[in-house]
């Protein structure tokens, strides 16, 4: 396991976003909510920029009864990020399509250590 | 009977039922509007000459110069070699179409009356299904309830040729429920009325129409079926899509998986991409498509999820319909993988 630096928090506010290199793979790192989010920054579909694409929480459904509208409600725990091209959608946490867990980006841990921001690389 | 050692079930047959006889099954004032009426005055026909200026000939039925008669039905199965039949009444294919959803049910429980009575006989293996007035739902349910436990009724039957909205939206949701808690199977079978007319009109011969028509119709409500999350919602429901041969099958499995990778979130309910669930349907296989090279079939059957998913199925005695040797013809399956598909997995499913 090797702790990659990243940048200082200071330089990634929430709301930010930025790309920084693993092994010459891009990874996007986000802060969201108060959180922080690593993921491959490539789409699989035909390598759209993911860092540009829109983070919103997952619809979920919920089937209540027979001849009813679905619940629909954006999750409280799962936040997405969509491919600007073609909208794929990836779960920020476990990178999985929303969709299609066979079809899954690379995630890293983010570690915060005095005031500087580290990737997680196995 | 058998083929090869194999029973042979043919889930997908025709009655022509005199609509005479018929019209004693039903309650006033249909029965006095339908016994006075002209043919068709009612039911939508259908359009285009399925004869081909009388080159197709069918000499075991009476059809298509006048209805069928029940005597006629065993050696009808005796011709195409059959063991069981699932006969649907042919005039139940225009249910899609009917002008009013007043006429829809009591049509639909006097057919089943009707075939209870005159047709059916499950001691020498004739069944039918049960054609539901998707129009009015909650009747569809009462009906259920009525005879889905007749030994000679074996599934559910919804015309894909004409349903609107189409078969997935919620509307339909207390038909599926009321199937999938009686195990019962519902079999979606594409309709030919108006065939000319269903999605363009000015085709100048009937192969044109017959190409796309049947087809588009099961392919309107396997998107809908799919996207709204019927099978999510009614997980042990079988679902059957019948009379569109089966190489349209993989088109739309990969049409779906694309516009719904794109675009899950407006398809919520459903866990896995829409051909996982299209791999999990059954599939007559009426009319085949025979490709110069089989192993274009075979991939075909690979892509739907393997020859468990197929059920023979003539569509008899119709221009188009199929012998059983279609299906012994596929030497790229196995003995045992040719049984499946002649009558074991309808036998299942259909528990007849």
């Amino acid at each position: 396991m090797t702790l990659i630096p990243i940048c200082s928090t200071n330089d990634l506010p929430e709301g930010s976003r930025k790309t920084v290199n693993v092994e010459d793979t891009p990874v996007l790192v986000l802060h969201v909510d108060g959180s922080y989010y690593a993921i491959e920054a490539t789409c699989p579909h035909q390598s759209g920029p993911l860092g540009q694409g829109i983070v919103l929480p997952k619809l979920e459904a919920t089937f209540v009864s027979a001849g009813k509208r679905l619940e629909e409600s954006f999750s409280e725990t799962i936040l997405t990020i969509s491919c600007p091209w073609h909208g794929w959608e990836f779960d920020l946490s476990t990178g999985a399509h929303c969709g299609d867990s066979e079809v899954t980006l690379s995630t890293f841990e983010i570690v915060e250590k005095e005031g500087e921001l580290f990737l997680k690389s196995p | 009977m058998t083929l090869n050692g194999h029973v042979v079930v043919d889930v997908d047959a025709h009655f022509f039922e005199p609509l005479h006889d018929f019209s004693n099954y039903l309650d006033e004032p249909w029965k006095s509007r339908f016994s006075g009426a002209t043919r068709g005055r009612f039911i939508p026909g259908s359009t285009g000459d399925r004869w081909v200026g009388g080159r197709i000939m069918r000499n075991v039925t009476s059809y298509p110069q006048k209805d069928m008669t029940p005597e006629e039905i065993p050696g009808l199965m005796k011709h195409v070699g059959l063991d069981k039949i699932v006969l649907l009444p042919n005039k139940m294919l225009s249910f899609g179409k009917l002008s009013s959803d007043e006429i829809a049910v009591p049509l639909a429980n006097g057919f089943i009356d009707y075939m209870l009575d005159k047709v059916v006989d499950p001691s020498e293996g004739i069944y039918t299904m049960l054609v539901a007035p998707f129009h009015d739902p909650e009747e569809s349910v009462a009906l259920i309830d009525r005879v889905a436990d007749e030994k000679g009724v074996v599934a559910l039957c919804l015309v894909t040729a004409g349903p609107e909205p189409p078969l997935g939206d919620r509307r339909y949701d207390p038909i599926y429920e009321a199937c999938n808690d009686r195990n019962f199977p519902v079999v979606f079978h594409a309709g030919g009325s108006s065939v000319d007319s269903f999605f363009i009109r000015g085709y100048r011969k009937f192969l044109e129409t017959h190409t796309l028509g049947f087809l588009w119709n099961n392919m309107a409500q396997i998107v809908s079926l799919v996207v709204q999350g019927v099978p999510e919602k009614y997980p042990n429901l079988d679902i059957v899509f019948q009379e569109s041969g089966i190489f349209w099958v993989p088109l739309m499995m990969h049409r779906l998986d694309a516009e719904y990778m794109k675009r899950q979130s407006e398809a919520p309910l459903l866990t896995k991409k829409p051909s996982k669930y299209m791999q999990e349907f059954y599939y007559g296989t009426q009319p085949l498509e025979e490709p110069d090279n089989p192993e274009y079939l075979q991939q075909i059957i690979d892509m739907i999820g393997g020859p468990e998913r197929l059920m023979y199925a003539s569509d008899y005695p119709h221009w188009d319909y199929d012998r059983p040797s279609v299906i012994t013809n596929m030497d790229f399956l196995s003995d045992s993988e040719q049984g499946m598909i002649l009558g074991k997995t309808a036998e299942r499913i259909f528990g007849i």
